[in-house]
């Protein structure tokens, strides 16, 4: 099957702030040479602890940023080469959520003109067409269609990141990035939420880029997980697959992470304490992660493991994991 | 938090100074018992009596009517100056904020030289390319020198909204650059910039008395507070009230819009909106 979105050696590295420039000369890798496809109607997960490049990563496949190095193709088409006029036509096929539901709606517009900027933009719609939209939209987010006047501040969390997943998917996109759009939210509110996304999901057909530092949710919904380390894409595979037989050494401390909740079991899997090697050039040569590594040993510092298969559909990048 | 109720009376008190000179100006014609500028050389520096409650000046005429009318001069100059620098200025910092790049490297730097500029000298020179300096001068000296403290403040304002969430959100769904700037992130400024402004009344209104002092601004005959203040000064000694009165208009005024702007500052605040 054709890639709808397909990210080639994608990289996006941040120049380090002018004023300190001279003392931190060192630029931060954000996001390094990440290959990732997502295919018509999947949901693929990008997992990660916080500052390893996915939401950089998210917003890069919409062309939110511009890479640093590397390329996104849409549907085969390089977004690079559209042009502002293309990329914002494009807008209508790819949208985005946002994890702030606080942050992420213009406290100045009603919830109705909030909805209806994308109609208006892309669709074209006007007046009663427009309005009679915007309600069937707030029915079909669990909001009611009287809401249409009030203010994001009048809602609650969950009822606001409600109104975003309504503005996201208000002209049916193929493609929507999800960037940790339950982890501001109440616990209890955290599930209706995902079963709202689960439930458009099936009903539109997109495809989704769910961005999460929560495995949990992740298994509910992904149909294939990415994890990311220090800007770089370690470990992809099917979602049953990575949760039953995770291989990177990593993967496993994220899944030891959750269950260690579970009281009475230890984790075999210690990490010693060392920070993510994001800087530019790289301090250290070799895997990013052999500081935390319980496997590293010298040799792992002789260079950047790239990802191979090591069974069928699930990639690992770990010298220590052998590929079929 | 701090009470609700001090803001309010701040923002009262600032209100009922402005309106009571916005009224002032407005009635001028029936509130002012003469006319301001009806020369009396019978009755030159009388202190202030039943006929005359602030007294006359050394021409003989009628204080009070001179400063209700000066009222006039002061709201308008205040007024019409905050008007042009607040369009020039939000113009410079929104483009500046926004761009960012090349664009606020030279456009800050044209604000940091007009900041550095001494309006005094720019005023003496604005006056004398144009002879007899008149009202409307004042308002281009004022409004040319004002914008570069809203552009820098309103640049700022910019910077940090269009970092916001909500900024993305609109490029996410193909709202065009300039559509975002004016329907996005403006919008979201007007808190900031209407305290400025309102601030800023009070400051121009204060920088036209001291250049009518200085003989700058507004010229003679016209009632203009700082213009009233140089012509009473060699009396102030032994007969006060041809300056003080002025003198007095000057400070209620300046001290009301400032409430103003304060009191609107903390209504205003974002904080208190949330919980609104």
């Amino acid at each position: 099957m054709e890639p709808l979105v397909e990210a080639s050696d994608l990289s996006k590295t941040f120049a380090a702030g002018g004023f300190f420039r001279s003392r931190y000369g060192q630029a931060f890798r954000a996001v390094e040479r990440v290959s990732l496809a997502v295919y018509p109607g999947e949901t693929l997960a990008l997992v990660g602890e916080s500052g390893c490049g996915k939401s950089t990563t998210g917003r890069l496949l919409l062309g939110l940023l511009e890479p640093s190095g590397g390329r996104v193709c849409f549907q085969g088409r390089d977004l690079s080469t559209l042009g502002r006029a293309g990329l914002r036509s494009l807008r209508r096929r790819m949208q985005m959520i946002f994890q702030d539901p606080y942050g992420s709606l213009n406290p100045r517009f009603t919830v109705g003109r909030t909805l209806a900027e994308p109609l208006r933009l892309h669709l074209g719609l006007s007046g009663s067409e427009l309005s009679g939209r915007v309600a069937r939209l707030l029915e079909t987010v669990g909001l009611s269609p009287s809401d249409e006047g009030r203010y994001p501040h009048q809602f609650s969390g969950g009822q606001r990141q409600r109104v975003a997943i309504a503005r996201a998917v208000a002209v049916s996109p193929d493609f929507v990035v999800a960037d940790e759009p339950v982890s501001a939210l109440d616990l209890s509110v955290q599930g209706q939420i995902i079963r709202l996304l689960t439930e458009l999901k099936k009903s539109l057909g997109m495809a989704m880029l769910f961005i999460s530092h929560d495995l949990s949710v992740v298994r509910s919904l992904a149909d294939r997980v990415a994890v990311m380390y220090a800007g770089r894409v370690v470990e992809l595979a099917p979602a049953g697959r990575l949760f039953a037989g995770p291989e990177h050494p990593y993967t496993r401390l994220l899944l030891d992470s959750v269950l260690e909740a579970a009281p009475g079991k230890k984790s075999e899997h210690r990490a010693p304490e060392a920070p993510p090697d994001n800087t530019y050039p790289a301090t250290a040569g070799g895997c990013g992660f052999h500081g935390r590594c319980p496997l590293a040993d010298p040799g792992c510092l002789a260079g950047i493991p790239e990802l191979s298969e090591c069974y069928p559909e699930h990639w690992v990048a770990c010298r220590c994991i052998h590929s079929i | 938090m701090r009470a609700p109720a001090r803001h309010s009376s701040t923002l009262m008190i600032g209100l009922a100074l402005a309106a009571l000179l916005v009224v002032a100006a407005a009635a001028a014609d029936w509130l002012a018992p003469a006319d301001p500028y009806q020369v009396d050389i019978g009755h030159v520096m009388e202190p202030p009596s039943a006929a005359h409650p602030f007294g006359t000046d050394y021409l003989g005429r009628d204080v009070l009517s001179r400063v209700i009318y000066g009222g006039r001069i002061s709201l308008a100059i205040g007024v019409i100056a905050v008007i042009i620098s607040g369009l020039v200025g939000t113009l410079v910092g929104a483009l500046a904020g926004y761009l960012g790049g090349w664009v606020d490297e030279v456009l800050m730097r044209l604000t940091d030289i007009v900041f550095a500029f001494p309006t005094a000298l720019f005023a003496l020179a604005v006056m004398a390319v144009f002879e007899n300096p008149t009202v409307a001068k004042i308002f281009i000296v004022l409004g040319l020198v004002g914008w570069a403290g809203i552009a820098r403040l309103v640049r700022s304002e910019v910077m940090s909204i269009k970092e916001r969430d909500y900024i993305t959100a609109a490029r996410a769904v193909g709202v065009s650059p300039l559509r975002i700037v004016v329907v996005h992130v403006l919008p979201n400024t007007v808190g900031t910039l209407s305290v400025a402004l309102t601030l800023g009344v009070a400051g121009n209104i204060l920088t036209e008395a001291w250049l009518s002092f200085l003989g700058l601004g507004a010229q003679p005959p016209l009632p203009s507070w700082g213009a009233m203040i140089t012509e009473g000064q060699f009396y102030l000694t032994s007969r006060p009230w041809a300056c003080v009165f002025p003198g007095l208009a000057i400070l209620l005024t300046v001290l009301g819009f400032n409430m103003l702007g304060d009191g609107l500052r903390d209504v205003l605040d974002p904080r208190l909106k949330k919980s609104l």
